[in-house]
């Protein structure tokens, strides 16, 4: 155990930099994920025909081994960390989709019915008041996603991402165990710490009139 | 103000609305009510384009509201969806004054009217307008739902059964703070119900429909006094007038002068008075007439010791009554309650009479006598 902390304590620049990196990415990866998803989450609640459509392909890709799919992006575009970044940008997708779908889908009809009755246009009703009271639900998705991703971004190392699992399969590959926990150990760490912040900040983005 | 003419809803081959024509006036109250299921939902809805009608025209001031985008339409009509839907996310003030932001009031200007309103109906602004709806009661909240529609001062509000799920006490006083502000406020107001007390205490105009059709339409004198047919007869029911006879409130039926005394008097003398007026019991007031209990013969003959007063003798146990009570009412108590009488009091306790059985009887053949005298 003193063995591991002196490592730690050597090659903390090491360990860090890597950490700001895995940080990095897996925000990086996030955001984008976003930015597609909440989106179109908010469109597939206006088709619903097509929502399961959508939503099942997402499952599916969900389902794909990570490492099949970091294989595939490999092939297609090569080592680096763009093909890391789109291969997890992918899978931050559903979580988030799904929640902005059933979020805004269970907006009760009564306030959607009550703002259109006070002269709402549908793009005020759906920023005064549809993702208002989803919002809880969508930063959920987001929570969920950003774990996830934390974890799955020590494997996107394989393909250039970079980050603490470029530590972990060095140590993996050479069989030191100091590097392997020097990876490990960090990126769990994140995952709980950014899993509570987010938890945080989903409660100070409710309206009191919402918490329960 | 609004014009129905032949309007016509159908879904798919179902027609819910059959050839509806109705105008409602200005300023007036009218009331839609009727059976679940007979379109009066429906019909408000299409008033303010949430549903359009297959055919026929809705006009408002002479405008058909198909020319009027429906945005700008509903800006003007306020609305009050029957499970209140005001905003969670939002603060009472917030809720209040959507319409007016919508409208760009500025901001100063918005906070005044949210202010008054908020007194209008008796709650304070420095307490209330910073909560949020689920901190108030249920009564509180129907109350901002209906001041939400009041918001950008609409000439024309739409209520979709409003005070659905209160208790009768708070129900009451809200339907005596819309009537009020309707008529200090001079707007339209189309009510949906299915609570006929409810209708008649509010309504300028009853609306009674059945199965998508207007059975009859009229004031709610007329409506009980002269039924169109079997159905409103039976829907209004309990409340049909004895064709025409003017019992209505306890003030019909009941002796208005009932023996009272202070509780400084003496037991013989009580006696001495029943015997001289014929009862057998008194109600015992304070010196402003307000009631304090009743004093029986039987229980001066068994408990009275003379030259004492009545003071201890006093059972306040006494069924009371308001003077607007249903005649109906207080006999149905008297019988099931299997009382001897029923004191009259006004909303200061004091007494303003006395409901017996005979009483009930002697009111009730007067009207009876002087009816068959007139044919
Ligand atoms: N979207 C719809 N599709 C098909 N039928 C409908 C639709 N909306 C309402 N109806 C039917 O139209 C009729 C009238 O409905 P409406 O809601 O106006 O009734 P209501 O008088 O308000 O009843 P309640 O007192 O129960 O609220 C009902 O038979 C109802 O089933
Ligand atoms: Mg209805």
């Amino acid at each position: 155990m003193s063995e591991f902390f002196a490592f730690v304590v050597r090659e903390q620049d090491l360990i860090i930099s890597n950490m700001l990196r895995h940080i990095y990415i897996s925000l990086l990866a996030v955001f984008i994920g976003t930015l597609i998803a909440v989106p179109l989450g908010i469109w597939l609640t206006r088709k619903r025909k097509i929502a399961n459509y959508i939503l099942g392909i997402t499952g599916i890709i969900q389902t794909i081994p990570s490492l099949v799919l970091l294989g595939l992006a490999l092939i297609i575009f090569g080592l680096g960390v763009k093909p890391a970044l789109i291969v997890l940008s992918l899978y931050s997708i559903l979580p988030i989709l799904r929640n902005t779908y059933t979020g805004i889908s269970e907006v009760d009809d009564m306030y959607i019915e009550a703002a259109k009755g006070m002269g709402m246009k549908n793009i005020q009703i759906l920023y005064m008041v549809e993702i208002p009271l989803a919002l809880p639900v969508i930063i959920a998705g987001i929570r969920i996603s950003l774990i996830y991703i934390i974890s799955w971004a020590t494997l996107a190392a394989l393909i250039g991402a970079g980050g603490l699992g470029d530590l972990i399969w060095t140590g993996l590959a050479s069989y030191d165990k100091n590097l392997i926990y020097g990876g490990a150990i960090p990126a769990s760490i994140l995952a709980l710490v950014v899993g509570a912040l987010i938890g945080f900040i989903q409660k100070i983005a409710t309206p009191r009139g919402l918490r329960r | 103000m609004v014009r129905f003419e032949n309007v016509k809803k159908a879904y798919n081959d179902v027609t819910v609305i059959e050839d509806l024509n109705l105008h409602i006036k200005e300023g007036q109250l009218v009331v839609l009510i009727g059976p679940s299921g007979c379109g009066k939902t429906t019909t408000l809805k299409m008033i303010n384009r949430i549903i359009e009608p297959t055919s026929g025209s809705i006009y408002i001031d002479g405008e058909d509201i198909t020319k009027v985008n429906p945005v700008m339409l509903r800006r003007k009509i306020g609305y009050v969806i029957q499970q209140i839907g005001l905003f969670p996310n939002m603060t009472i003030a917030q809720n209040v004054e959507i319409i007016p932001k919508l409208l760009g009031w500025p901001a100063d200007k918005r906070r005044k009217r949210t202010e008054e309103l908020l007194h209008m109906v008796d709650m304070s602004p420095e307490q209330y307008a910073d909560r949020y709806p689920s901190e108030l009661s249920g009564g509180q909240q129907q109350r901002i739902g209906v001041l939400r529609a009041l918001a950008a001062e609409p000439p024309l509000v739409l209520m979709d059964e409003p005070f659905g799920a209160l208790d009768p006490i708070t129900r009451e006083s809200l339907q005596d703070e819309v009537k009020r502000l309707q008529k200090k406020l001079k707007k339209t107001i189309v009510f949906v119900t299915h609570d006929m007390d409810e209708a008649l205490k509010i309504a300028d105009v009853i609306v009674l429909m059945k199965d998508g059709k207007i059975v009859q339409a009229a004031s709610p004198e007329e409506l009980l006094s002269n039924p169109a047919n079997d159905f409103v007869a039976q829907f209004i029911g309990k409340h049909r007038l004895n064709d025409g006879l003017e019992i209505e409130t306890v003030e019909d039926v009941m002796r208005h002068d009932p023996v009272t005394v202070t509780k400084d008097i003496g037991t013989s003398e009580s006696v001495a008075l029943m015997k001289r007026k014929g009862v057998n019991s008194l109600l015992v007031v304070d010196d402003e007439g307000r009631l304090e209990g009743v004093v029986t013969v039987d229980k001066i003959r068994k408990q009275g010791k003379a030259g004492r007063n009545i003071s201890e003798l006093i059972d306040k146990d006494i069924r009371t009554i308001p003077t607007n009570t249903n005649a109906r009412e207080a006999f149905d108590i008297l019988i099931e309650d299997k009382l001897d009488y029923l004191a009259v009091v006004d909303d200061k306790n004091k007494v303003k009479g006395l409901v017996t059985k005979t009483s009930i009887v002697k009111a009730l053949a007067e009207v009876v006598w002087k009816d068959n005298g007139h044919e």
